[in-house]
């Protein structure tokens, strides 16, 4: 028979009991989101989406370089015997796009709330505000179409459909996209506090409504 | 150092790069 001469030993704890942080995470995606002292917190969805944001400003800015240089060496612009472009409509168009950036802001602030059925609502306007925006601008562009101004037009036509073109292909895109996460909030998604994929939707979509200004002051206006 | 600092320190990469290609492309367009 063996007897015991020392007691087992105990596990002790190394940090003296004090539970050790969580590692960081640096997703972004998570509910924690406390701002820093005088500046927003700058988490990988913001960079990601400025990446993306970037990369289109140097398109568009390309696109728009072209423009103008075609625009700028033609003799009369816009050609005689072309016709001109729908100011009034494509103004109160504009006017329909900025409005879906303010239901996105008003879905954003639904979010800090918690407020999901606001949320699905106001992305749901703002969805609608941007398939009203291509349905108006479709109707131009089928009236345009028939009145001779075509791609293969020349400059004027060429440029116009491009540039304009592009930019109401990121309108689809933008609003497939807030269609999508209309479906997610719907299913609470977002209720647990990751909100990642839906604040990235949301920059997007104020990206492509902020641009749509300066395409119509450059094409329209100037 | 935090993913904000990280972020930032990505961001302002992203900036310099995007800055330069700006640059260049307005001093070739001149020259152009």
């Amino acid at each position: 028979m063996t007897t015991l001469t020392e007691t087992p030993p105990v596990a002790r704890p190394a940090n003296g009991g004090r539970i050790p942080p969580l590692p960081p995470t640096g997703g972004g995606d998570g509910p924690e989101r406390e701002p820093g002292p005088g500046r927003p917190r700058l988490d990988n969805i913001r960079v990601a989406m400025l990446f993306l944001i970037c990369g289109e400003i140097m398109f568009f800015g390309g696109l728009v370089s072209a423009y103008l240089v075609l625009r700028v060496t033609a003799a009369m612009w816009p050609p005689p015997l072309q016709p001109r472009l729908p100011v009034g409509v494509t103004g109160v168009n504009t006017l329909v796009l900025l409005a879906s950036s303010v239901a996105m802001l008003a879905a954003s602030r639904a979010t800090e709330r918690d407020d999901t059925p606001g949320l699905v609502r106001r992305l749901l306007i703002a969805a609608s505000l941007g398939t009203v925006f291509l349905i108006v601008q479709g109707y131009e562009w089928v009236r345009l179409v028939s009145f001779g101004l075509t791609v293969s037009a020349g400059a004027y036509g060429g440029t116009f459909y491009t540039l304009i073109g592009t930019h109401a292909a990121h309108v689809i895109a933008a609003v497939l996209w807030a269609g999508i996460t209309v479906l997610l909030a719907a299913r609470g998604r977002f209720a647990d506090g990751r909100t990642g994929a839906l604040r990235a939707c949301m920059i997007y979509w104020h990206f492509v409504v902020l641009l749509w200004p300066i395409l119509y002051v450059l094409v329209y206006l100037v | 150092m935090t993913s904000d600092a990280r972020n930032r320190q990505t961001l302002r990469a992203l900036l310099t790069i995007i800055s330069a290609l700006v640059v260049s492309a307005f001093l070739i367009g001149i020259r152009w």
